[in-house]
């Protein structure tokens, strides 16, 4: 697999969305590439500062508005041709996925800032344990590492 | 004929106790503290879903002298770890700076001496599994784990040791030598992966190979210290440490960690129990940053993770929550 195909993968990385082996193989290559493991940083980066944002609500009258509006665009309308329909049902289909992963992309990164604070969480369960781990390597480098950071 | 009784009665003897796994451990611990080695190995630490993967090359003249340099990760490459009159350092054969790292480093050495130890002491159950090949040589497969009190008989059981759960040793019969280990503190839990991948028996080794380079100066390791006052010197806010320890809790170490995609510091304080592990976890910045996700239990851990005032806290350890929660209570400014 190319590179290209691994950066499509960080952001369902830093997610949370890709499976145990797809992670694994993500990390494998970020730590054998050098270019990959920049922009895994940079996208890392970028993401951690999106969460930092602090939490907007829309103003009220601008909901309201919304709402109408798709409550107009979801009213019945006359049908068009059969061939109309076949054809607007893919881009329909890709429209729809799109803005799923849109909005999933912005609720896990605005509506819920808490889940910045559970990364981090996680980050220092994980450093526990291999704190825990590192004391029982038969070489060094473990604990060097650790006490230096991974990637510096 | 009583004597070659006799004499087949101790060739088998001593053919019985050579498969038997002590004995094992005590050849390895005789390789490492002997025997001239180079090559090339891999150790993982496997926790969740991250694996952490180093590659490293190594020369070893036996437990006096050996030196590691870094292939993988590729940030890390070219860093050299020499063990030279009992010290290890760090240092980058380009710049003229040496990093004198903390004590008690783990080494074969030392985590075969306490396997024996413990297992002659009845604390550890050894047990050798079937034969297997590493690197095309055959390898004797020992398998430690902590020994279970005798049913209904907790008291004859010796004081459970501060040691894996479990802990395979792949062990080469010709040489002695660790080709291959793995550790797991606690069962399903993180995994500690070591793997020999290239091996050389008595290389020829350059003169200067466990030397440093002329010209270079030695300071002590920044991020590790041996204690609070050390640390304190090296961060910008007041490290906190809790006011209630459980009993016979004491401080491991203390970390001060700095990554340039952290904004500030963070300090650990890593503490060790009888019979558990804990960490205190603390940073401090200014400002009104979310930080109060719910206390949570992993599937053996126990944690908590909150905020006071600037500080931003997280104990974890395999301690009762209770335990936790009084630790994190006493770390609170507001609190008595």
């Amino acid at each position: 697999m190319n590179c290209t195909r691994y950066a499509r993968w960080f952001w369902d990385d830093l997610e949370g969305r890709l499976s145990a082996a797809q992670a694994q193989e993500l990390r494998a290559h970020v730590q054998a590439c050098p270019r990959c493991q920049r922009q895994w940083e940079a996208a890392r980066a970028t993401y951690q500062a999106l969460r930092g944002l602090p939490r907007l609500r829309a103003p009220e009258r601008l909901i309201q508005q919304t709402r109408a509006r798709i409550r107009a665009a979801s009213t019945p309308k006359p049908v068009a041709a059969w061939w109309k329909r076949v054809a607007l049902a893919p881009a329909l289909g890709i429209l729809a996925a799109a803005a799923w992963w849109g909005w999933l992309a912005i609720n896990s990164a605005i509506m819920h800032p808490d889940t910045m604070a559970s990364q981090n969480t996680e980050n220092w369960v994980e450093l526990h344990e291999q704190l825990e781990l590192a004391d029982w390597s038969p070489t060094p480098t473990p604990r060097y590492f650790i006490t230096t950071g991974y990637t510096r | 004929m009583r004597f070659l009784l006799l004499c087949g009665v101790l060739l088998w003897a001593s053919g019985g106790a050579q498969e038997r796994p002590i004995h094992w451990l005590q050849r390895a611990l005789q390789a490492e503290g002997s025997l001239t080695v180079a090559g090339v190995r891999v150790t993982e630490l496997q926790v969740g879903r991250s694996v952490r993967r180093m590659e490293e090359r190594f020369w070893r003249q036996g437990a006096q002298a050996e030196r590691i340099e870094i292939l993988a990760p590729p940030e890390r490459r070219g860093e050299v770890l020499l063990l030279r009159d009992g010290k290890w350092l760090a240092f980058q054969p380009r710049t003229k700076e040496a990093f004198e790292l903390p004590e008690k480093l783990p080494q074969g050495t030392m985590l075969l001496r306490k396997a024996i130890e413990w297992v002659q002491a009845g604390a550890l159950q050894a047990e050798l599994l079937p034969d297997t090949t590493v690197l095309g040589r055959d390898c004797a497969v020992v398998r430690l784990s902590r020994a279970r009190p005798p049913r209904g008989r907790p008291e004859l059981s010796p004081k459970p040791p501060h040691f894996p759960a479990h802990m395979t040793l792949w062990i080469d019969k010709e040489t002695g030598v660790i080709l291959r280990y793995e550790s797991s503190v606690h069962p399903n839990a993180p995994v500690l992966r070591m793997e020999i991948t290239r091996l050389e028996l008595n290389p020829r080794l350059a003169p200067d190979l466990f030397t440093l380079p002329s010209g270079v100066t030695v300071r002590p390791l920044s991020g590790e210290y041996k204690s609070v006052e050390e640390a304190q010197r090296a961060v910008p806010f007041s490290i906190r440490v809790p006011r209630y320890l459980p009993a016979g809790a004491t401080l491991e170490r203390v970390l001060v960690r700095r990554r340039l995609t952290d904004n500030a510091p963070m300090v650990i304080l890593h503490y060790r129990t009888p019979n558990a592990r804990f960490s205190v976890f603390q940073t401090h910045q200014l400002g009104d940053g979310e930080f109060e996700p719910p206390g949570r239990h992993t599937r053996r851990l126990s944690v908590r993770f909150w905020r006071d005032g600037d500080y931003r806290f997280g104990v974890v350890g395999n301690l009762p929550q209770a335990e936790i929660e009084r630790i994190a209570h006493s770390l609170n400014r507001t609190n008595p």
